[in-house]
């Protein structure tokens, strides 16, 4: 374990270092990227749920001129199937002939300009033979039409079982046992940058900009997909990345891979270009769920036993099982439970497949968890906090895969949050405020709480080693470069691995650069910025690097870094490199656990039905705040992505056909729309032994969900 | 970026030569601030092939006042008419509308009259033109006429504009001091089309409704004012308004014409409808401000 | 399907365009909107392109010293305009150049990817140059034409509050 020094830097607040280039409008993103020999590829997607291509006739676009290449399903005929996890079924296509929902890649123009790929790639003529669709995930479960030969009873990867005790037997003598049933939508990320790659196959490499959380992950999978040597594909992160709230974290078939073929074709770099409408419509969304809760308690509100069904929908190429994975650890963790049995399957169905997006799983399951104990403690007549409080677990039990734990915030997040929100324990706390003049028909207030938890790193729910390493070097000029393999997407990790390294090397943090220059030139990073692990686990391989530069650095100039002068540098000549490898690996069998309490109250327009959220406080164990700014900026975003994951983002479909995938149609949160938010960062129970965390809050649930459109208790 | 749309760019000096374009140019549309024209060219739904822009013509920028009416030319944006203190005191509710389209980026640009010939089903300035009684002054090179605006909407997106017409300005008569107003609308967020929107202009003498015209607008073919309940509130006691209007027998008078959709299907809408208008009749009556939280 | 063949698409036209200042020729398409010129013909590209319908408003820019969605206006119906882009707002070197908006968004931490960024700086100098002090609501209200994704609009209110106490 490397224990983090509390410096100057960390804990105060500071502006981004890339901060200037942002609010200049200097930093190029990848839709800004140019050159003379760019050319542009767009993408023919379908327009069947299910089909089967039986022509392409592009013979007309292909002697426009400017056009310089159409590809179709042949062109990846040789290669092997797209494989975004180890555990996925082999099914994904770069361009497939039996598209399996609205906007699957069945080809693609290259062209001279965007325009002109676009106006190419609408004018190539495809012949479809429409196929019955799956369009449920019941429907899918039922089987009756098999979407895959490689994925018998349509599986869209494992089952996921897990039991402890004897959850029907212990059921069976409860004093009371509550059954609900909930569904959940479709969320999108929705960045505001359109998702992009630039691909340039040239003298045997393949150079790859694009937008992603995860270098070297996507490295081997583009190899593969290629069938190339993983050392010929150099994955660059683009100067500044428009986001991708997880959207990203792995490859899109019809993206990375298609611009490489579509680059080696015409010998000059391509760009892809998503528009708006495929990057919500045709890219991955959060997984739809259906789940069953039965929970038996006690009339003192203790928790015996529960279980668990959900069925996920995992839309064409999604991977549900990480994403139960997920879910399972949470709703297993949080409650203390002697009995408990979980079991989730995921399906494929004719509709956008399902991914990663802000803390996968964990939103579905809290919202279904959280919404049954409301009803269980209205039921038994005690508060919710109360509830809530008797159950919690803490220091000292344990987690799935059988890690005490060590520390955990819960009960000071909801003390915490509950004093700052003003909670007033009582049976029912809706009330109707004074009867307004103005309102015949009225307004009803109420409060509502609701409690998050997630995981930090990615111990035991992927195939993939948890680690990080880094490596430090003292250049000339007396600064520091810290090389590392994660990407800063927007959450400001770049930022808060300066503040962690300037303190561990005892300099101001404007005398150290830490960087990410690529796969070919950074240390080796299995994982990626995702599942809130890049200040855990990559934090502590910097912290771990830049102690040791520190010590080598001692050594060979017998002073610290602070007062090592150029002179000095000079005088003791010719050195080689003076570097040092920073690594990091957790030893627990679980992820980092991390836990919030959200409080919010909302008014609910009696005409109307519309929920407005008056005021919201998130209390959120975060360990240690290394940069307040970047901190109270995750949280602020992960309540908003959460307040419209309540009421107002659903894509919606109509047999299959997405029906509003723009900026218009699809309803994310304006700032008129937003509450106040109140931020209790670090609300737990001190800086975890250890833990070094900047960011937090990826997981708000709005508790005035009743109120909301989008999901629904059956 | 989306493709560009494909069309011949016309900018006329004058409302003569603009005319001429339109006569000569069957598949043309007339550009004035361009928020939803644009918008829909590049989403493919709309693809004329001559646009006309106004942006150079000359004689289409002006607010005439008079005692008894404003006239408001073509390229009047509703951010000048949002804060335009003579329209702002005389016709508040058209100032209360014109401030709750889109968001201030698009009020710099989008037109009054741009809006009305639009026809979108979500438009804030239809009820309020509607409920305002507001004439159209249409122009072709054969002619001029002049219609109401309640006769302009045939439904979604279509208007009863001839072809080589371009509607030059709204006339909207000053309601006197007595008409008490209220514009309210409901979005799922802040800056969308309306979902509903209901304009309501009313005069009460003592404790009684002497004369109500309510004009209700969202998820319908075409805004309407609601005459049969019009009628009814006259002469009704005060306090028997919102009972009358939340009733919602009226909605029979609209049924033919409600849009559902996934998120507001038409068993919420009859629900939602009466409610809403009943509050914004209420709020009239109460002599609320234009402001809603 | 369609026929289109490229020797169709319209003729290009020219037209004259202020930007930041400095007056351009340019040749464009005539459905080129003033974004696609902005960025392909003049190369400023910190105006950005997000939804393409005038909803997300990382395209703003000032025309006329009004708040714009670029995406929205015709390029060769801006002759005689005057257009201020991020470029013209934020100036082009470090720090010292920086605008009080722009310094603001730095300091409350409004910043995260930034690709939103631009279109709210640029959206902020429209309404301070309307409104100096704004309340947090008439901030918020103000801000209807942009959408930032990552920061749940706090922190972009703050820097608006806070340039607002400093003009």
């Amino acid at each position: 374990m490397t224990p983090v020094t509390p410096g100057p830097a960390v804990g105060r607040a500071v502006a981004r270092v890339d901060g200037w280039a942002k609010v200049s409008g200097t930093a190029t993103y990848l839709t800004d990227m140019s050159g003379p020999d760019m050319t542009h590829a767009a993408v023919v997607r379908s327009e069947h749920p299910r089909a089967r291509v039986v022509g392409i006739d592009a013979s007309d676009v292909q002697a426009w001129p400017g056009v310089l290449a159409v590809l179709t399903p042949d062109d990846g005929a040789g290669l092997p199937p797209v494989r975004i996890f180890a555990d996925s079924p082999p099914i994904a296509r770069i361009l497939t002939s039996t598209p399996q929902f609205v906007g699957d890649a069945v080809a693609a123009v290259v062209a001279e300009t965007e325009t002109l790929a676009r106006q190419a790639a609408a004018a190539v003529a495809v012949d479809y033979e429409p196929l019955p669709a799956v369009l449920t995930a019941l429907q899918a479960r039922a089987a009756e039409i098999e979407l895959h030969p490689e994925a018998p009873g349509n599986r869209a990867g494992p089952p996921v079982n897990i039991a402890r005790g004897d959850a029907e037997a212990a059921l069976a003598g409860c004093d009371r046992v509550f059954r609900d049933s909930f569904t959940t939508q479709r969320q999108c990320a929705q960045t505001i940058e359109p998702l992009a790659c630039v691909c340039h196959w040239t003298d045997g490499y393949l150079d790859v900009w694009t937008h992603l959380d995860s270098m070297f992950h996507f490295r081997d999978t583009l190899a593969e997909a290629l069938a190339v040597d993983p050392e010929r594909v150099r994955i660059h992160p683009p100067e500044a990345l428009g986001a991708t709230f997880g959207l990203k974290n792995s490859l899109l078939s019809s993206l990375e891979p298609l611009a490489a073929l579509a680059s080696r074709r015409v010998g000059r770099p391509v760009k892809l270009t998503l528009s708006p409408e495929e990057s919500m419509a045709a890219t991955v969304t959060r997984h739809r769920a259906h789940i069953d809760l039965v929970t038996g308690v006690n009339h003192d509100g203790t928790i015996v036993a529960r279980t668990a069904a959900v069925l996920l929908d995992s839309g064409a190429y999604g991977w549900g099982y990480v994403v139960a994975l997920s879910m399972a650890g949470k709703w297993a963790s949080l409650y203390r439970t002697e009995h408990l049995r979980f079991s989730a399957v995921s399906v494929y169905t004719n509709h956008v497949p399902g991914g990663a997006y802000r803390s996968v799983g964990t939103a579905q399951i809290h919202f279904a968890m959280e919404s049954q104990l409301d009803e269980i403690a209205r039921s038994l007549g005690i508060d919710p906090v109360e509830l809530r409080r008797r159950n919690l677990i803490g220091v000292g039990d344990q987690l799935p895969f059988g890690t005490e734990i060590r520390s955990f915030g819960a009960l000071a997040c909801l003390d915490q949050g509950a004093t700052a929100f003003g909670w007033e324990p009582a049976a029912d706390r809706v009330r109707r405020p004074d009867r307004r003049p103005i309102d015949p028909i009225g307004r009803s207030r109420g409060t509502g709480m609701a409690m998050g938890m997630h995981h930090a790193g990615l111990t035991g729910l992927t195939p993939i080693p948890e680690m990080s390493r880094c490596q430090a070097e003292l250049l000339a000029d007396g600064t520091v470069e810290i090389t590392v393999g994660v990407v800063d997407k927007g959450q400001g990790s770049l930022t808060t691995l300066t503040l962690v390294a300037a303190d561990e090397l005892g300099l101001a943090p404007d005398r150290v650069r830490v960087a990410n220059l690529g796969t070919a030139a950074v240390p080796f990073d299995p994982s990626g910025a995702e599942a809130s692990r890049t200040t855990y686990v990559m934090g502590r391989a910097v912290a771990d690097g830049a102690r040791r530069l520190r010590e080598t650095i001692r050594d060979r100039f017998g002073s610290d870094p602070a007062e090592l002068t150029a002179a000095e540098m000079a005088a003791s000549g010719p050195t080689g490199p003076i570097r040092a490898q920073g690594y990091f690996e957790p030893t627990d069998r679980d992820p980092l656990p991390v836990v919030g309490a959200h409080f919010c109250e909302v008014e609910v327009d009696h005409a109307t039905g519309c929920v407005r959220v008056l005021r919201y406080v998130a209390a959120q164990d975060v360990g240690r705040v290394i940069n307040p700014l970047g901190c109270a900026g995750q949280m602020e975003g992960g309540i908003h992505h959460g307040l419209g994951y309540a009421l107002t983002e659903e894509l919606l479909h109509d047999e299959g056909f997405p029906l509003n995938p723009n900026f218009m149609g699809y309803k994310v949160l304006m700032a008129s729309d937003m509450p106040a938010i109140e931020d209790r960062p670090g609300g737990g129970s001190g800086p975890r032994r250890g833990a070094v965390r900047g960011q937090g809050g990826r997981h708000a649930r709005h508790p005035g969900h009743r109120c909301g459109r989008g999901q629904r208790r059956s | 970026m989306s493709a560009s749309p494909s069309f011949e760019l016309e900018r006329p000096r004058s409302v003569e030569e603009a005319l001429d374009l339109l006569a000569a140019h069957p598949d043309s549309r007339l550009l004035a601030g361009g928020q939803s024209l644009v918008p829909l060219m590049t989403m493919g739904l709309a693809a004329p092939a001559v646009v006309v822009s106004l942006d150079r013509c000359a004689g289409v920028t002006g607010i005439e006042t008079e005692s008894d009416r404003v006239t408001i030319s073509a390229m009047v944006t509703t951010r000048r008419i949002e804060l335009d203190p003579d329209i702002g005191i005389r016709i508040p509710l058209l100032a209360a509308a014109a401030a709750r389209v889109g968001s201030p980026h698009v009020r710099n640009f989008a037109t009054l009259v741009g809006n009305l010939c639009h026809a979108d089903p979500g438009s804030d300035l239809i009820p309020a033109a509607v409920c305002l009684d507001a004439d159209l002054e249409v122009r072709s090179n054969r002619g001029r006429r002049q219609m109401p605006v309640d006769e302009l909407i045939d439904g979604p997106f279509t208007t009863s504009l001839r072809p080589g017409e371009m509607a030059m300005a709204v006339r909207i008569p000053v309601p006197d001091r007595s008409w008490r107003y209220r514009y309210r609308k409901l979005v799922k967020r802040a800056g969308d089309l309306a979902l509903a929107c209901a304009a309501v202009l009313i005069r009460v003498e003592d404790v009684t409704i002497v004369e109500a015209r309510l004009a209700v607008g969202g998820p319908l073919r075409r805004a309407v004012r609601v005459r049969g309940l019009e009628t009814e509130l006259r002469d009704t006691p005060v306090i028997d308004a919102v009972d009358i209007v939340s009733g919602g027998g009226w909605i029979e008078e609209l049924a033919d014409g409600l849009l559902g959709d996934h998120t507001a299907p038409v068993d919420y809408l009859t629900v939602m409808l009466p409610r809403f208008l009943a509050a914004t009749v209420h709020e009239a009556v109460m002599q609320a401000d234009g402001t809603e939280p | 399907m369609t026929s289109m063949d490229v020797s169709a698409t319209s003729m290009d036209v020219s037209a004259t365009i202020s930007v930041n200042g400095r007056s351009h020729e340019i040749d464009c398409q005539p459905g080129a909107t003033l974004l696609e010129v902005l960025r392909t013909s003049l190369g400023l590209t910190g105006t950005k392109f997000g939804c393409g319908i005038g909803y997300c408003g990382a395209c703003t820019v000032l025309v006329d010293g009004a708040a714009a969605h670029s995406c929205c206006l015709l390029a060769a119906t801006m002759q005689g305009r005057e257009i201020t882009t991020i470029e013209g707002v934020s100036g082009d070197g470090p720090d010292p150049s920086l605008g009080v908006i722009s310094e603001a968004f730095l300091e409350a931490g409004a910043v995260q990817c930034g690709y939103c960024t631009p279109g709210f700086v640029v959206a902020i100098e429209a309404l301070l140059a309307e409104n100096p002090d704004p309340s947090e609501a008439e901030v918020r209200r103000y801000l209807t034409g942009n959408i930032c994704r990552c920061s749940g609009f706090a922190a972009i209110v703050r820097a608006a509050l806070r340039a607002g106490g400093r003009r």
